[in-house]
């Protein structure tokens, strides 16, 4: 009898169970922990996708690539092929294909010249066309790539993306899906909808020049020529000409004409009234209302909502600059950005 | 015109929302908050009313479990005032180490912290956790030597910290588990069976442990009473609280994984 | 005798309360990061007109690793004519004027190795131009004497600085970068990620005290406009500050803490990238983890003693700010308050004064004192964990107990000898984590 089984045996039968059950309860919780340290079945270290860069011309390059890759294994002659992308789909491969109105269109299509659809017609899959697409009014479609220009009709929705080479030229009233983006100009219509845009430059629609409407929130017996600081806000009067960074932790109001050699930020609101040239970038935390015909040379990052008047210009020429407004941007016509545009929350040109 | 819609239910509109900026789909900061405080205060509500009823049960299942080694006449349920209503626990008479015993523990103890931290093929850790044991129960053989006569424990005066301590463990249970709950995507319902298994749990993990402590305490001696108060004691209730809470949320986590739709994004 | 015993139940209360205090403070970041709104970071931005960039990386016997890292770097997306990387190299002619840049700039900084470091950092030198090496032999060791010796060469606007043992993503170097638009940031701290989780127990607990760490604590800390930290790593600042502050101090064991605190009560601020991730190597064995912690400790309770009087009275730092701050300050102190706390419980034990009141309070200071640890509570793991993706890995947050007197120990060994440093201001010895990579990562 080893001295293990005489220490056991000595203890009553009712307390070694109380023990046993006291063991039980004290090592039962790292039962799945050990089960997972021994057969581990999450232990690989978290995802990095090594090679990402942020790439506002990923989408339409990535699909052609993918596409073409598997064709070039079918072959490009003109015809249905199948072929495997992240699974297996039908292409349907044109030298120039045009879709008639009221159309359903199910297939991957590969157009090596130009695309063309009529009114009201759902293209369910992605698109590529080799020269130019025109989309019809009231097209539903998925995804169009292109080499050359794209043309997308009034009232028109994309559900996922808009990519080309070229150029971009939008109707009124379209929804352009999770991005638009291109490498020369695009060109947006009124009332249109929008997460992100790329373009060199965007442009929103033409508007008739007329009165500028003041941005600039309005105090009482504050004079409007005067600086002014208050616990929430700091003003400063129109034609100031600034040059440094200004940093604020109260809403920053920038009245008509003034200019601004650096950059701003505030913790609160940022609001550029008319005129208004700024040389650097906008950081806010809370709204960024820019004013008609004012300028900004940088970046404009605000937390929450950005409201762009008419005849407002960001960046210059040969440059990229971004406008990003988490919750959501408001463009107005006339508009010139260079670069990108982006939001969390819904882009609207008014 | 598209509705805005963050809830990613659009799937076909879908991006995948890199884990940097995930949010939970489930209401907000406030909403949560409330949610803590109402079943804060329902199990609050529940400990309070049924506190007195588990502690009577755990020493009426002690009491039981102990007549097989010691007379039952010598084991008694007593109650005490507590928190404006009763607790109850078990009184007898304890025992003091003798002194062959005492060195006995101590040489022994000592051989575990000198040893212990020397062998390479024990962790680290579980290391430092055997020596700080060991340092405890070493404090309690001195005091023991030295000073045996102003031990200020007896049996019932460490039944009244050992209960009362539990109910304050199942309060804290009350709070901290809905509080740590809280902010995951899960029905209410559920919550409420989680904290209610893990005070149930709790009870009977109490009553058992506080069988082996006084088996101990009467049996061997006071010697350990340090040693199971401050390692076996509180500490260890916090293994089977998180464990439980850590098995429900992977569960939960496993049955949401790859659903790209149950997130929010930012705001 | 009444007198100690009602300072002892004083302190127990304290101690109690200290703790309460840390774990609201971390069920608040808890509830911000999964409820809350996100206040998202700067890497959206898109812009072609990047400041130039130098990165440093310091090596001391870093032949593993040094391979992967200079690999990485050289396949970054950084427009290539504003980007630097330097390892630091011993001028011949101090007085020599540096081209100006033009390509990108790598500094690896051999900080007196005695491997194949060298070899490996001369053979990438003759191979890219833009890698300029840096090899200290003369001057005292130390992570911070290396990067100030690299700061003073280096040419970019934004110094970057990554570890040897991290393998940079292509784009990481411009999502730093880019929020030095700002002109109120100082510095920027990205996300780091294990790499070697499979390899322990070790490795996996780590992985998840890390994920607690930077996708709650951190990002927690950047919504609230809190006091995110810069961690050393994965990180970048502008080097004309860092010029202006007289560089790191090369006393400091945690000379990246030193430098959020001194910016922070300076009006810079300090802000944390989520997006920008990067891979690391986590320490494989408990001596190795023991030393680390043991440093870190002893390192930031230095920056605690020297930085919470200029941070107090700093007239740049909000109220909250003042207070997360000195939260932050004390974090690797609480295993000291704790243990101190644990011992008085022991004396009012034996005393006889346990009585309920401060059993109870022993009792929460136990459960509370962020159940299993100072470095991230159980719930911020779980919530951290969830929000990666993780599932499994989850069930092991039990296992935390058997770090929790572990990191215990350290941490409070740390803190002791940080008051020794401080009161007999000696100088302190840099001491390396070891590396565990067995074949190259990157190519």
């Amino acid at each position: 009898m080893t001295p293990l089984f005489i220490f056991f045996n000595s203890i009553p039968y009712p307390i070694l169970l109380a023990f046993l059950i006291f063991l039980l309860l004290i090592l039962l919780p790292f039962v799945p922990a050990i089960r997972e340290l021994v057969r581990p079945k999450d232990s690989l270290a978290l995802f990095i996708k090594m090679d990402y860069t942020k790439n506002p011309r990923y989408f339409d390059r990535a699909f052609k690539d993918i596409l073409e890759k598997s064709l070039e294994k079918v072959g490009y002659e003109p015809g249905l092929k199948k072929v495997q992308l992240s699974k297996n789909e039908l292409v349907d491969i044109s030298d120039s294909k045009v879709v008639p109105d009221n159309e359903i269109v199910g297939n991957i299509l590969y157009v090596r010249k130009k695309f063309t659809s009529g009114k009201r017609v759902y293209l369910n899959k992605e698109i590529f066309a080799g020269e130019s697409a025109i989309i019809g009014e009231k097209n539903v479609l998925r995804a169009v790539a292109s080499d050359g220009n794209i043309t997308i009709s009034a009232g028109t929705r994309v559900i996922r993306w808009v990519g080309t080479e070229g150029s971009v030229f939008v109707g009124s009233d379209c929804v352009l899906g999770k991005l638009c983006s291109c490498s020369g100009l695009l060109e947006i219509g009124k009332a249109c909808v929008f997460n992100a845009l790329y373009g060199k430059p965007i442009n929103t629609y033409k508007m008739p020049d007329k009165e500028v409407v003041s941005v600039a929130p309005k105090m009482k017996n504050v004079d409007d020529a005067a600086w002014y600081v208050s616990e929430n806000h700091f003003s400063i009067p129109p034609g100031a000409v600034i040059n440094n960074d200004i940093i604020s932790k109260r809403n920053l109001t920038l009245k008509k004409d003034c200019t601004v050699a650096g950059s701003l930020k505030s913790y609160g609101n940022i609001v550029l009234d008319e005129g208004v040239t700024v040389k650097g970038n906008l950081f806010a935390e809370g709204d960024i209302i820019i004013g008609g015909k004012s300028t900004v040379t940088g970046n404009i990052f605000s937390q929450s909502y950005i409201r762009i008047a008419g005849n407002v210009r960001v960046g210059e020429t040969g440059t990229i600059k971004s406008v990003i407004g988490k919750k959501g941007i408001e463009l107005t016509g006339n508009t010139v950005i260079f670069g990108y545009v982006l939001t969390e929350g819904t882009g609207r040109v008014l | 015109m598209v509705k805005e819609d963050r809830s990613g239910n659009d799937e076909k509109g879908l991006i995948f929302y890199h884990r940097a900026y995930r949010i939970f789909p489930s209401g907000g900061v406030r909403r949560h908050t409330i949610e803590i405080l109402l079943l804060f205060l329902l199990f609050g509500l529940i400990v309070y009313l049924l506190f007195p009823l588990a502690t009577r049960l755990t020493s009426y299942f002690s009491k039981q479990v102990l007549s097989y080694v010691m007379p039952p006449n010598t084991l008694q349920i007593i109650q005490k005032p507590f928190l404006f209503r009763h607790v109850y626990m078990i009184d007898r008479i304890g025992k003091f180490p003798g002194a062959f015993f005492l060195l006995i523990t101590l040489i022994i103890t000592l051989l575990i912290m000198i040893v212990v931290p020397r062998l390479k093929n024990i962790p680290k850790s579980f290391g430092t956790w055997i020596s700080l044991a060991a340092a405890i129960n070493m404090i309690s053989c001195l005091f023991f030597l030295f000073f045996s006569n102003r031990f200020p424990y007896d049996i019932r005066i460490f039944s009244e910290l050992y209960v009362e301590t539990q109910v304050i463990i199942w309060f804290l249970i009350a709070f901290i588990v809905p509080m740590a709950l809280a902010p995951f995507p899960v029905n209410i319902f559920l919550k409420i069976g989680v904290t209610g298994f893990i005070l149930a749990y709790s009870v009977i993990f109490g009553c058992a442990r506080y069988i082996i402590f006084l088996y101990i305490l009467t049996k061997h001696s006071y010697l350990f009473m340090a040693p199971l108060f401050f390692i076996f004691g509180p500490l260890v209730d916090s293994v089977y609280i998180i464990g439980i809470y850590s098995l429900f949320i992977s569960l939960v986590a496993t049955k949401m994984k790859g659903v790209m739709t149950k997130w929010r994004w930012s705001y | 005798m009444a007198l100690v015993i009602l300072i002892l139940k004083i302190y127990v209360c304290f101690s109690a309360l200290i703790m309460i205090v840390y774990t609201i403070r971390h069920f608040i970041f808890t509830l911000n990061r999964v409820a809350g709104e996100q206040r998202i970071y700067y890497q959206d931005i898109m812009d072609s007109e990047l400041p130039t960039v130098s990165v440093l990386v310091p090596m001391h016997n870093e032949e593993k690793v040094a391979r992967d890292i200079l690999n990485s770097l050289l396949g970054t997306s950084y427009p290539g004519a504003k980007l630097e990387i330097l390892p630091i190299m011993l001028a011949d002619n101090p007085n020599e004027t540096l081209e100006t840049l033009e390509n990108v700039e790598i500094i690896p900084i051999d900080d007196h190795s005695t491997d194949g470091t060298k070899k490996i950092l001369a053979e990438y030198a003759a191979k890219y131009p833009q890698v300029m090496p840096v090899y200290r032999q003369d001057q005292k060791r130390g992570k911070a004497r290396g990067l100030n010796d690299a700061i003073d060469m280096a040419r970019g606007d934004i110094i970057v600085v990554f570890d040897a043992d991290y393998i940079p993503g292509k784009g990481i170097i411009k999502d730093l970068a880019v929020c030095f638009k700002d002109p109120e940031v100082g510095a920027v701290m990205g996300r780091v990620i294990p790499l070697n989780t499979k390899h322990s127990l070790l490795t996996r607990l780590l992985d998840l005290e890390r994920s607690g760490g930077y996708q709650v604590d951190q990002q927690a800390r950047h919504n609230l406009k809190l006091m995110p930290q810069y961690g050393g790593t994965v990180g970048a600042f502008r080097r004309d500050i860092v010029i202006d502050i007289g560089g790191f101090n090369p006393n400091s064991l945690t000379e990246d803490t030193e430098l959020t605190f001194r910016l922070f009560t300076l009006g810079w601020k300090v802000l944390y990238a989520n997006r920008a991730e990067c891979y690391e190597e986590v320490p494989e064995d408990w001596n190795v983890r023991a030393r680390q912690i043991k440093r870190w400790s002893r390192g930031h309770n230095r920056v605690m003693f020297g930085q919470m009087w200029p941070l107090l009275k700093s007239k740049y730092l909000t109220g909250r700010e003042k207070i997360d701050g000195a939260l932050l300050l004390g974090v690797y102190a609480t295993s000291f308050i704790f243990v101190l706390a644990a011992f008085c419980s022991l004396a009012l034990f034996f005393l006889g004064e346990m009585e309920i009141f401060p059993g109870i309070l022993f009792l929460i200071m136990v459960i509370t004192y962020n159940a299993f640890g100072n470095f991230a509570p159980f719930y911020q793991i779980a919530t951290a964990s969830f929000l990666d993706g993780g599932a499994y890995r989850i069930r092991l947050l039990p296992l935390f107990i058997f770090t929790f007197f572990f990191n215990l120990w350290y941490v409070f060994l740390g803190f002791l000898y940080a008051v020794v440093d401080v009161v007999t201001r000696r100088k302190t010895r840099w001491d390396k984590t070891s590396r565990y990579r067995k074949t190259e990562v990157t190519s």
